[in-house]
């Protein structure tokens, strides 16, 4: 209970701090106007056979039958997830932006006179980083939502879509924004440079897309031959972190919920595991 | 009884650099102590060593009986560190009251303390409120000891507790450190300032890259250094009266009615009181003034042997 209360205060320490940073509120204000420029990008063109959806002007679904107003929830998600994570930068921009600014919340703690500070009182090292990161998590999360709340006002307003499933965009994201968060903050606090950490996020990054696109050739057929190496890749690599594999789930007609929480199991040990390397390799240390 | 702290044969090493090589020492509680030596010695190590922030070499580093890196040694412990970075957007107040959530205190406690400890370090209600990046250096320090203070520790080390501080400052802290000590906390004291260790503390450990070379309390270790005095008359002596005076003493300098000499046996001092009078002449003072200082600079170029 006490170490539940420790990590709750460490993680209130980097929501009030990053809170109170200067770029925050144009922060907040730039992702609402992306949103926002985002959603005005929409276009839905009614016929009488169906409707067809266009991203600035490009089709990004092909012609679909039905009323978009009327389609089923997990179409509804869909939707919006073929627009803003798939096709759409928003997503990917919202998260790289979400990394940059919270790179430094575990980081941070283990600099020279905050390390004195904190790690002289009654707390462990691995308290810190759970800690931080979890308040790096909670920023992130406020953050998802403002963006998920402004879509969904968004699309009500512009297309007339008021679908309540849509303030889950957000947070779908959060498990890829966890792994990479975490592998940066560990790569950070390991070499001691923040650098370092944000450049081993987007390594990382940068390696999920490649073994997406292996995968996607050797699906597809121009690459077939690579079809066992694409596996391994993907056996290897977190699939959160390369396939918006949540996104994907909740774009499933009829999920299964055994795959969700196959996908929750690997989002967490990916999460847990460079942390726990880094507070074992930071408990080890001189400070 | 264990030692509220204590080192047993701590090594440490930076690379080729020694910090500490075998140093050992213990305080009972209630005891404090000092660590003087020049820059690099290693006392700031030894500091962290039983801070838990550095892992000794080789050696033991103990609070309480405890290993100095469990969580439940530090529980007993406030350390300020040399040089702490707080968190600049935070006032002082919030700061102290974070601390407090630190050590497990209930919010009216938490309130209570953060004012008690602001009006003892003399840190103004209008300043503690200000984000702390508004501080002044002495603003600083005086946070910093309070937020040191914040879990009523048992044990304090303290690296450079008046750095940066105002003659004001300095006073106030020396106060508060006399008072800490008198309600029977221990104290390791690592500061440059031999008045504060003279004021403050009941032993001093002399470092000299990271091994000891002399301890015992500040008047035995002023007693090592050289015996010097400061004797000013009512009127210049002439020639033939000042050499009658100084008989027996080592004269140093003259300077009209001051007389500067050194002497062996501090006894000898009361036999050219009575010949300056014998002569006709008044004291207007008499001191010495070989302190702590001069004591501690002779021991440290090796003037006197361990």
């Amino acid at each position: 209970m006490r170490r539940l209360g420790l990590w709750a205060l460490l993680a209130h320490d980097v929501l009030r701090l990053t809170w109170r940073r200067r770029h925050f509120g144009a922060l907040l204000v730039a992702g609402g106007l992306a949103t926002l420029g985002a959603v005005c990008g929409v276009d839905i063109e009614r016929s009488a056979v169906g409707y067809r959806l266009s991203f600035f002007g490009a089709e990004v679904l092909p012609p679909r039958p039905g009323d978009p107003r009327v389609v089923p929830l997990a179409q509804a998600l869909a939707l919006v997830h073929v627009l803003f994570v798939r096709a759409g930068l928003a997503a990917s921009f919202g998260i790289a932006l979400g990394l940059l600014v919270c790179a430094d919340a575990v980081p941070r703690a283990f600099g020279p006179g905050r390390a004195e500070l904190l790690l002289s009182r009654p707390l462990g090292v691995g308290d810190v980083v759970v800690g931080r990161f979890l308040g790096a998590l909670a920023f992130a999360l406020v953050h998802s939502l403002w963006v998920s709340v402004l879509l969904f006002v968004g699309f009500g307003l512009r297309l007339g879509l008021w679908h309540p499933p849509l303030l889950l965009l957000g947070p779908t994201l959060l498990p890829k924004f966890a792994v990479l968060l975490s592998l940066c903050a560990s790569a950070a606090v390991l070499a001691r440079s923040l650098l370092l950490g944000i450049a081993c996020a987007g390594l990382a990054w940068a390696c999920s897309f490649g073994v997406n696109m292996l995968e996607h050739a050797a699906h597809e057929g121009p690459l077939a031959s690579l079809e066992d190496v694409a596996r391994w890749a993907q056996r290897l690599f977190p699939q959160v972190a390369h396939q918006d594999a949540f996104a994907a789930w909740t774009c499933a007609q009829d999920p299964p919920v055994s795959d969700l929480a196959g996908l929750a199991l690997q989002a967490l040990v990916w999460t847990a595991l460079p942390l726990v390397a880094a507070a074992l390799v930071a408990a080890r240390r001189d400070h | 009884m264990c030692a509220a702290f204590a080192l047993e044969a701590v090594e440490k090493r930076y690379g080729r650099s020694v910090a500490l090589c075998g140093l050992s020492f213990r305080a009972e509680r209630g005891e404090s102590l000092a660590l003087v030596g020049p820059n690099g010695a290693g006392k700031s190590t030894a500091l962290k060593c039983l801070a838990g922030l550095v892992r000794p070499d080789a050696g033991r580093a103990l609070l309480g009986g405890r290993d100095a890196r469990s969580t439940e040694a530090r529980r007993v412990l406030g350390y300020l560190p040399e040089r702490p970075r707080y968190e600049e957007r935070c006032s002082g107040e919030e700061l102290l009251r974070r601390e407090g959530r630190l050590h497990a205190l209930e919010r009216a406690a938490r309130r209570r303390r953060a004012r008690d400890l602001l009006e003892r370090v003399g840190l103004p209600p209008e300043v503690a409120v200000r984000p702390v990046g508004t501080y002044s250096k002495g603003e600083r320090a005086r946070l910093g000891l309070a937020l040191s203070l914040v879990g009523d520790p048992q044990v304090l080390l303290l690296d450079e507790p008046t750095d940066g501080l105002d003659l004001i400052g300095r006073r106030a802290v020396r106060t508060l450190l006399q008072e800490l000590r008198a309600d029977g906390r221990s104290l390791l004291l690592n500061s440059h300032s031999l008045v504060e260790v003279e004021a403050c503390c009941e032993r001093v450990i002399v470092l000299r890259s990271g091994r000891e070379v002399a301890q015992g309390s500040p008047e035995a270790l002023r007693a090592r250094g050289p015996q010097r005095w400061l004797l000013r008359l009512t009127a210049p002596p002439a020639p033939q009266v000042r050499e009658r005076i100084c008989e027996g003493l080592e004269l140093l300098e003259t300077d009209g009615p001051v007389l500067r000499f050194a002497v062996e046996d501090p006894a000898l001092v009361d036999g050219a009181i009575d010949r300056a009078r014998s002569a006709g002449l008044g004291i207007r003072e008499l001191r010495p003034e070989g302190g702590l200082e001069e004591a501690l600079a002779d021991i440290l170029a090796g003037g006197f042997p361990a």
